[in-house]
């Protein structure tokens, strides 16, 4: 997430008031999608998307706004494909005090 | 949390109570409405969730304008429908029937009790406490593409949620300090049968029998609540998704952003929209395909009761439907997606998902029939389609 969403959602975390950021990202050509061994499909911590250690998705294959531009494979590829669409950021950090990036949640009482 | 792991002894008596609480719920309304058994024939009994009323609204009530199948249904919950048809319980008090326009109308089943001849719900049986795999004599049909959703009040600002704070909301209430939805008696749950319960389960975390809040008991329960909460900035609830559409006018849909997602979507692409783009392309998450599920012959697959057959088999596209309906226009206009518009799948509830081309495509039909417009171009008998391109319901389909 860029830096400019972050300090939006942390001034709005403080005044307690909501900021929407419309993040737009467009299509990109996949024909040239670069092979990559498979990554989790979901991180059960951040917003970020993730690998498994292994080999890291190939950073040409991050847009604008890190949306995913290369032939979509697991799960958080599609789910940040780029697209033409508007999509709202939560940022768990600013919003979540019980968060804490990179750690597991908390077990339900 | 799946399900598919536990114990059904152990909670087989758990199913018992909630199916006998909703049986007798259902008789104590059993005032007045005249017999089901005196619709016109054949009549088939199904069992199972609320979410899937619109869509089964149009779809009985032209198979009763055609006087081809009487569909009668009582919806206690997703699944307490398939633990009923692997149980052969029988079903009691009053039902829902459609008639000739799809008003839903109210019926009385047999005292000495109706056998369930299908089972109907949002997710995969082995999602269903107690339900472990299917027995090689049921089979699961698989309907259109239904959303699920995390709703507020239309004067809330919220405007999207994470899956870190459904968890924190969801899971702990006002304990979890997800602002602004940190009031017990302002989070709308349903139980741990309801389809929606268990998908935003699946998605969250969150044992299904442990959400935090306020029980609704049906889709239309959680619109009524979170419609007229007194704390409308506190209120959210979770209700499928043509549940969701047929009530924008009382409630607004959360994005919802999925963990490792880098922020949420809608189902649409707006909130006016009624295109299902990030459903259809796989950028919102919290979507599965609508389940029948029926004893069938297990060397032909087919349903053994015929009627049930004829049923299933218009979502399957194997049966074709009487004239004056149109299956896939009708779930389009509940607000699902035919598989045939989707361009991504996946085979297990909230699973993997994998790219989809449908062998005979819909989605200019979609299009125009979801949304009024389409850039595909419209094709005919006598105008046919170019660039390689298939005239399919009018309009010229990528195949």
């Amino acid at each position: 997430m860029k830096t400019r969403h972050r300090a939006a959602l942390a001034i709005s975390a403080l005044a307690c008031l909501p900021v929407v950021v419309l993040v737009a990202c467009s299509s990109a050509p996949v024909d040239d999608a670069p092979s990559r061994q498979p990554i989790p499909t979901a991180n059960p911590t951040g917003t970020t998307p993730v690998t498994d250690g292994g080999d890291a998705p190939d950073a040409a294959c991050f847009g604008p706004d890190q949306c995913f531009k290369c032939e979509p494979v697991q799960l958080v590829d599609f789910l940040n494909a780029c697209t033409d669409g508007k999509c709202i950021p939560f940022d768990n950090a600013a919003r979540l005090p019980l968060f804490k990036a990179g750690e597991p949640l908390p077990p339900v009482p | 949390m799946r399900f598919c792991s536990r114990s059904s002894l152990a909670l087989g008596p758990l199913i018992g109570a909630f199916v006998g609480a909703a049986l007798v719920l259902t008789a104590s309304r059993a005032a007045s409405a005249a017999p089901c058994a005196d619709l016109p024939a054949p009549v088939i009994y199904g069992l199972g969730g609320s979410a899937t009323k619109p869509l089964l609204s149009k779809i009985a009530g032209g198979l009763t304008a055609a006087g081809t199948l009487s569909v009668v249904y009582q919806a206690p919950g997703a699944c307490l429908g398939i633990n009923g048809l692997l149980a052969d319980t029988k079903i009691t008090g009053t039902a829902s029937f459609w008639d000739a326009t799809g008003r839903e109308q109210s019926c009385t089943l047999p005292d000495a009790g109706q056998t369930v001849d299908f089972a109907n719900m949002g997710n995969t049986a082995v999602s269903c406490p107690g339900v472990g795999a299917l027995p090689n004599d049921v089979g699961d049909f698989l309907g259109p593409v239904n959303a699920y959703t995390v709703i507020v009040p239309l004067a809330s600002s919220q405007l999207v949620i994470s899956r870190e704070a459904a968890y924190f909301a969801f899971g702990f209430g006002q304990l979890g300090k997800a602002q602004p939805w940190i009031d017990d008696t302002q989070i709308f749950r349903r139980d741990a049968s309801s389809a929606v319960q268990l998908v935003l389960s699946i998605a969250t975390g969150v044992p299904a029998e442990k959400f935090k809040g306020v029980d609704t008991k049906t889709n239309q329960g959680t619109i009524t609540a979170v419609a007229q909460s007194s704390k409308p900035e506190a209120a959210i609830g979770l209700v499928s998704g043509e549940v969701a559409d047929a009530n924008r006018a009382s409630v607004r849909v959360l994005a919802y952003q999925h963990a490792g997602q880098r922020c949420g979507y809608l189902p649409d692409s707006s909130a006016t929209a009624f295109d299902k783009k990030n459903v259809r392309d796989g950028t919102y998450h919290l979507w599965a395909p609508i389940h029948f599920f029926a004893k069938i012959d297990p060397n032909t697959k087919k349903a053994i009761n015929t009627n049930v057959a004829k049923f299933v088999g218009l979502f399957t596209s194997e049966v074709a439907p009487p004239a004056n309906l149109n299956v896939i226009e009708a779930e389009i206009k509940s607000g699902n997606v035919p598989k045939c518009a989707m361009n991504v799948w996946r085979e297990s509830d909230l699973g993997p998902l994998s790219k989809y081309t449908a062998p005979e495509p819909c989605a200019c039909y979609f299009d125009q029939v979801a949304t009024g417009a389409t850039t595909c171009a419209t094709c005919s008998d006598t105008k046919a389609c170019e660039g390689g391109k298939t005239c399919r319901r009018g309009f010229c389909e990528a195949r």
